[in-house]
Order: structure tokens, then sequence, then C-alpha cells
């Protein structure tokens, strides 16, 4: 499901807001740069198979219950029945390693800590514009 | 520990492409750190 956060960031025009977007993945670089090749990535996206950013920035492992639950389930339902487009990747199969989002600002201070709670648990996008304002064109 | 509203941890690391990645490149930028599940 961190497919459709990226695929949701992808077409708005970062540039104009002075964000620049690193993906980070626990997984092999393997898999990651074929993760890229076929989401069709722009960013830059670091593999930390060691965790360490994970674990710098507090992304912790799920208990089963914040996983088993009925948003996740149709979540992967939708995988597992083809309800949106996916490629079949091997992965490292941990799937109680949850992400987040870490927002820093342009003085180097972290305005915002989102660690998720579910696999679906993303901050929604109204809340990041909220933290980094308008966007150049629009602040004449 | 919590690092809300403070200055980020500096690291440095490297992308796909054997970019450097570190924090202080992107003082007068936002940096979104986004961090995956694993990658179905």
């Amino acid at each position: 499901m961190c497919r459709e956060h990226v695929l949701q960031l992808q077409p708005i025009d970062w540039e104009t807001r002075r964000v620049s977007i690193v993906i980070v993945s626990f997984e092999e670089e393997r898999y990651v740069r074929r993760y890229r090749d076929e989401a069709g990535i722009q960013w830059p996206l670091i593999s930390d198979p060691s965790r360490a950013l994970y674990r710098q920035f507090g992304m912790e492992k799920a208990k089963l219950r914040q996983i088993m639950n009925w948003r996740s389930l149709r979540g992967y339902l939708g995988l597992v029945f083809g309800l949106r487009r996916t490629v079949k990747m091997p992965t490292n199969h941990d799937y109680l390693q949850l992400g987040g989002d870490v927002l820093v600002d342009p003085h180097g201070v972290i305005q915002l800590i989102h660690q998720s709670q579910s696999p679906e648990d993303r901050p929604k996008l109204a809340e990041i514009f909220a933290i980094l304002g308008p966007a150049e064109k629009e602040q004449t | 520990m919590d690092l809300l509203h403070k200055p980020c941890p500096l690291f440095q690391v490297a992308d796909l492409d054997q970019n450097t990645i570190r924090t202080e490149d992107f003082r007068s930028r936002w940096l979104w750190l986004l961090f995956h599940r694993h990658l179905a």
C-alpha cells in the first residue's frame, strides 16, 4: 500500500514547493531497484536493509493486531484479486515492519514525524500542505 | 526519542545510483523522507 502513497504524490509539482522527496526501503537493493523501474519512480531511493534510518526515526514493527484489521485486509484482497495493478515481487517478506513519513524544514528542523500505526496509515496531503505553506507561485 | 521540532539527526547515505544524500544538502529545501513498508 506504500505504492498508492507514492502514486498519489507523483503527479504533484513538488518543485514549486521546494520539496525533495527521498524514499527509504528496508528491502535489499536489487528489489528496490526493480520496484523503482517498475513503478517509474524518479525520486532518489535508499535501500536500508540494516534499518538504521528506520530506527533513527522510530519506525517500528507492528503487532499483529495492527495489520490484521478490515482496512488492511481490504487492501491485501485488492492485491490478491488484482483490483489494482501490481507486479509480484519477492522481498524479505517482513510484513510487520511499519513505514512512516518525516518532514524536515529548510532549516533542518523536523516538522512532522508520522509513524504509521497500520499499513494504510499515512499523513493526509492536507496536513502536509498545511505544514509546507503556500507554493512559491502562490506567494506573490 | 521524540525528535519532533528538533534538528534532524545528521545522516549520510547513498541512493541506488550511488549519489550521496546528506541531510545538510537539503538546507534551504524541505526534505520528505518516505519510509516504505514492503514493496507490494
